[in-house]
């Protein structure tokens, strides 16, 4: 049963980054693979204040949310104007400076030896760390993040980025900036990822940069393109997958030492039988241009 | 002032390699238009080789440095014919071949990982011979490098200057859809272009392998850096992989030097951040009127 329920907690996460980054990938045409910098500095902002501030996690999460949002402008800001190859590189770029700094500033983040004993949050007298009880917050986030992330892709806004994904050069003639659209939906999606980084930083309780490096984010970006970019099925159905999929793993009999290799190894399969035969994924609606 | 020389010394040996790698991306990238990522790969893979041949074979070291060249060669072709060219029959875009290459990697990198561990593996076991040229040392395989390099540095010039592969080579560059209307093959020219990035990269795998040991993911950050040199150096102009990479392997010495080694990656894409801001052609591909080519 707890098995069970670390898999719906993980579900949970995966499908909040998912949906972040299908805001970026699938909405506004914008391949950023630096979703795991993002996912890891809202994870290490939570976990920071809960260890070194004691503060309560509801107070810590609001401000990982508004710190990575603004961190995300450090990223958007510069490269945001460059064309496709160039932004995609500019992303990874961030990413690897992102984890690198995470590794080296150990005066503030524990340097690889990460940040331990994250405390659970706690909320009129409910204890988080009990399994059940945090499922059902794990899955209510994941729930309001859905719904924000549906009211975004169906709003005015969403409906600016659809344009700037599909014609840039229409869009800004029809008035609206693409950089200044851009730059928001960078934030939101960013915003939405330190969520995610931060229900994980109080559900494992130890994190380290390792967790937040580019094979994190091949990950995320796996769950987009094979479950489809572009509305909310396909990425919700990605995520439940590339979840799913490494548990079965566990019922044939890999040995340890390599399942993580051979884990990776059918991500990157996945995404390139996908980009080769099916680029818009299961359930997607946007093929990658 | 002598450990500053050192420093850049060192700097040049490493820029070598990187140079080596570069030019051969930059050889794909131009050509193809695709980000090859899974050039990585073929750079741990023929360092494997190498390890392979020399430590279980006990093939003696420059004969298996010929084979891997050879094997990064074939591996080259592999790609391109397994991976690149349904993607361009289906005429698939740059990202998705991008994102296409990118899987490629992870598949190889990791299948390296199960293959051999993913622990750091050393080549040789004895210390290298050093030449000392005043207060200076110089490894010998940072030697090799520089010879490395000015070898392949002539051959790419004079190739690409004065031969018919060169001319066809850039030609393709330039317009690969009139390349084939005029009759010729652009998928010859890809090929061959691919050997040759496979071969330069193995090289500089191998030269690295020797001298600092390998891992299955030392492909990625060599990527990355060769991206960065490009960028530098300027993308469209092929030489100017040559110039970015020593650049490049100078300024993160003197990183080191000035900073500490923990901080090379970072500054190596802010470096890249500021080129692609300031000057996303280079310094050697300058703004041409229409009537130049």
């Amino acid at each position: 049963m707890n098995y069970l329920l670390h898999i719906l907690i993980m579900v949970a996460i995966y499908t909040i980054l998912s949906f972040s980054l299908n805001l970026l990938i699938g909405q506004t045409g914008l391949l950023s693979l630096c979703h795991a910098a993002f996912y890891g500095v809202g994870a290490y902002v939570v976990a920071l204040i809960g260890v070194k501030l004691g503060w309560p996690f509801w107070l810590a999460l609001p401000i990982a949310v508004a710190f990575t949002a603004g961190i995300s402008m450090l990223i958007s800001y510069p490269t945001i104007r460059l064309k496709g190859d160039y932004f995609i590189l500019g992303s990874l770029a961030f990413q690897v400076i992102v984890v690198d700094v995470l590794r080296n500033w150990e005066s503030l983040t524990g340097g690889t030896f990460g940040v331990t004993g994250i405390p659970s949050p706690t909320l009129f007298g409910i204890d988080f760390g009990n399994l059940y009880a945090f499922t059902a917050l794990a899955l209510i986030v994941a729930v309001i993040c859905g719904l924000v992330v549906w009211g975004i892709l169906v709003s005015p806004f969403g409906r600016v980025l659809k344009a700037i994904r599909d014609d840039e050069i229409a869009a800004e003639a029809l008035g609206r900036s693409a950089t200044s659209f851009k730059v928001k939906a960078f934030a939101l999606a960013a915003g939405l990822a330190a969520v995610a980084g931060g229900i994980f930083a109080v559900y494992v309780s130890f994190i380290d940069p390792s967790s937040f490096t580019v094979d994190e984010t091949l990950f995320i970006v796996a769950c987009v393109i094979v479950g489809g970019a572009g509305n909310m099925k396909g990425p919700f159905i990605g995520a439940i997958a590339l979840v799913v999929l490494p548990e079965l793993l566990r019922f044939i009999n890999v040995p340890d030492s390599i399942a993580a290799n051979v884990r990776q190894i059918i991500y990157g399969l996945m995404i390139v039988v996908f980009m080769r035969f099916r680029p818009q994924g299961l359930w997607g609606n946007y093929q990658l241009r | 002032m002598n450990l500053l020389m050192q420093f850049i010394i060192n700097g040049i040996a490493f820029g070598a390699l990187i140079s080596l790698v570069a030019l051969g991306f930059g050889l794909v990238y131009n050509t193809t238009r695709i980000f090859h990522i899974a050039h990585g790969a073929v750079y741990a893979s023929s360092a494997y080789a190498l390890f392979f041949l020399t430590t279980q074979h006990n093939v003696p070291v420059v004969i298996g440095v010929v084979i891997s060249v050879i094997l990064g060669a074939i591996l080259g072709i592999a790609l391109e014919y397994l991976v690149y060219q349904p993607l361009y029959k289906v005429k698939a875009s740059p990202t998705v071949s991008m994102l296409s290459s990118f899987g490629v990697y992870i598949v190889m990198v990791n299948a390296l990982a199960i293959a051999f561990g993913s622990d750091t593996k050393v080549i040789l076991n004895s210390e290298q011979p050093s030449l000392h040229l005043g207060q200076v040392s110089i490894t010998l395989f940072q030697a090799f490098s520089i010879v490395a390099y000015v070898l392949v540095a002539v051959a790419a010039l004079l190739l690409l200057r004065y031969s018919t592969i060169g001319h066809r080579i850039k030609a393709v560059r330039d317009n690969a859809n009139l390349y084939a209307l005029l009759g010729l093959n652009p998928i010859m020219v890809r090929v061959i272009v691919s050997a040759i990035a496979g071969g330069l990269v193995a090289l500089s795998a191998c030269l690295m392998g020797l001298d600092s040991g390998i891992d299955p993911n030392m492909g990625l950050a060599i990527v990355l850096a060769a991206t960065v040199a490009i960028i530098i150096g300027g993308i469209k102009v092929f030489e100017g992989a040559l110039l970015g990479g020593v650049i490049l392997g100078v300024i993160q010495n003197l990183t080191i030097w000035k900073f500490s080694a923990q901080w090379e990656m970072t500054v190596t894409f802010v470096l890249l951040m500021a080129f692609l801001l300031i000057m996303p052609r280079g310094l050697l591909d300058s703004a041409k009127r229409s009537e130049e080519v």
